[in-house]
């Protein structure tokens, strides 16, 4: 049996996670080696927007990869659990109240 | 102030588009909010002429903001930057910059988390040919102010696209309804799981006491966040004078930044 294949994130793709692309990026690479079993090393990566990581979570569940994480900063596993647990419970609602006005070349 | 910058460029916009001429002889300061759609109003239109600043401290600063480079080291502002630089790998080197004044513990990471949301809403809805961004810390005035634009196109035209209103119910709202419900979660994405992207930016950003402005197309969406009792958010309907030709979606948080941890309170 190979051994996993690993990866290194940050030299993969940042040290900063930022959009879906870098995701599908991330899970291009990944679907393209040969081997059955990746584990992505997380180290030194500082950040991950929600986005990436939903993005991240949509691709894992659709590939045939079997993928292990490792070296997640106590961050990034917070916004990994966030995301993970809250595709059930969206309340996006911004408790905010307005007043409607025209925006004129009278305006200010 | 944030929307008496806009109408700053309204009014160069529209003395531009009879004069075929933007006069900055007179300016006095630039604030990203007037500067930033301005910039590309110009190189979108070429033959329009340009008059430099008189003032030569102004001058200079109009000739350093519009360099189009990253600072290497952590400077007070960000010039005139394509967005697309703005991934993962230059994201530190603005957080350090729109940081400058504060604590860089990065507590939350709050300041990031904006900015990259704003990068991917970009990448993901604006269907852009080009996207900046620029920020500036004005130290003595005691507020940072950014600014994103896209000339793409726009909230509103994206849920058009779309074919949808918020849940699937109305269609043909105005422009200012579509982004009232993109900033309470609507997404033109089928899969679950989004539309978070605008609401948590907005959540964040309002309790580190920021200033918010959005104008897309005919829509528009002041938030004051530096006001407590909340009571002076407007909705703007903007007429021919003052429609945007894609968004700006421009911020001004106050000296000290509040910086707030986004993995708690329910912002994400």
């Amino acid at each position: 049996m190979n051994a996993p294949k690993l990866i290194k994130v940050k030299e993969k793709i940042a040290d900063n996670l930022v959009t879906r692309n870098s995701a599908d990026k991330l899970f291009d690479y990944i679907n393209s080696q040969r081997d059955k079993t990746i584990i992505l090393d997380f180290k030194s990566v500082k950040f991950a927007t929600r986005s990436f990581m939903h993005e991240y979570l949509l691709k894992k569940s659709d590939t045939r990869k079997k993928i292990t994480e490792r070296n997640m900063s106590k961050e990034l596993y917070k916004m990994l659990k966030i995301v993970s647990e809250s595709e059930e419970n969206k309340n996006t609602q911004l408790e905010l109240t307005f007043k409607s006005l025209p925006l004129s070349s009278k305006t200010h | 102030m944030l929307v008496q910058s806009y109408m700053e460029f309204c009014r160069y916009r529209s003395d531009a588009k009879k004069n075929n001429l933007v006069d900055l002889s007179k300016a006095k300061w630039f604030y990203p909010t007037t500067l930033l759609p301005l910039a590309s109003f110009l190189g979108q239109n070429k033959d329009i002429g340009l008059i430099m600043p008189n003032d030569h401290d102004i001058l200079n600063y109009f000739s350093l903001i519009t360099k189009n480079s990253v600072p290497e080291t952590a400077k007070s502002f960000i010039p005139i930057i394509k967005a697309k630089k703005l991934d993962g790998r230059y994201i530190d080197q603005i957080y350090a910059a729109m940081a400058s004044q504060e604590d860089k513990s990065d507590i939350g990471q709050s300041l990031k988390y904006v900015i990259g949301e704003l990068v991917d809403n970009i990448d993901q809805h604006s269907k852009c040919n080009l996207s900046v961004f620029m920020a500036q810390d004005y130290k003595k005035k005691g507020f940072l102010e950014a600014s994103f634009f896209d000339n793409g196109i726009t909230i509103p035209g994206s849920f058009k696209k779309a074919n949808m209103g918020y849940k699937g119910k109305k269609v043909n709202k105005s422009d200012v309804e579509y982004i009232e419900e993109a900033i309470n979660g609507a997404s033109t994405k089928p899969e679950g799981g989004r539309g978070h992207g605008l609401p948590s930016i907005i959540k964040i950003l309002k309790d580190m006491h920021s200033n918010i402005f959005i104008i897309s197309g005919k829509g528009a969406i002041y938030i004051k966040g530096t006001d407590k009792y909340m009571t002076s958010n407007i909705l703007y309907n903007a007429d021919e004078y003052t429609k945007l030709k894609g968004t700006l979606v421009s911020f001004q948080i106050s000296h000290p930044i509040n910086y707030v941890n986004i993995y708690e309170k329910g912002y994400l």
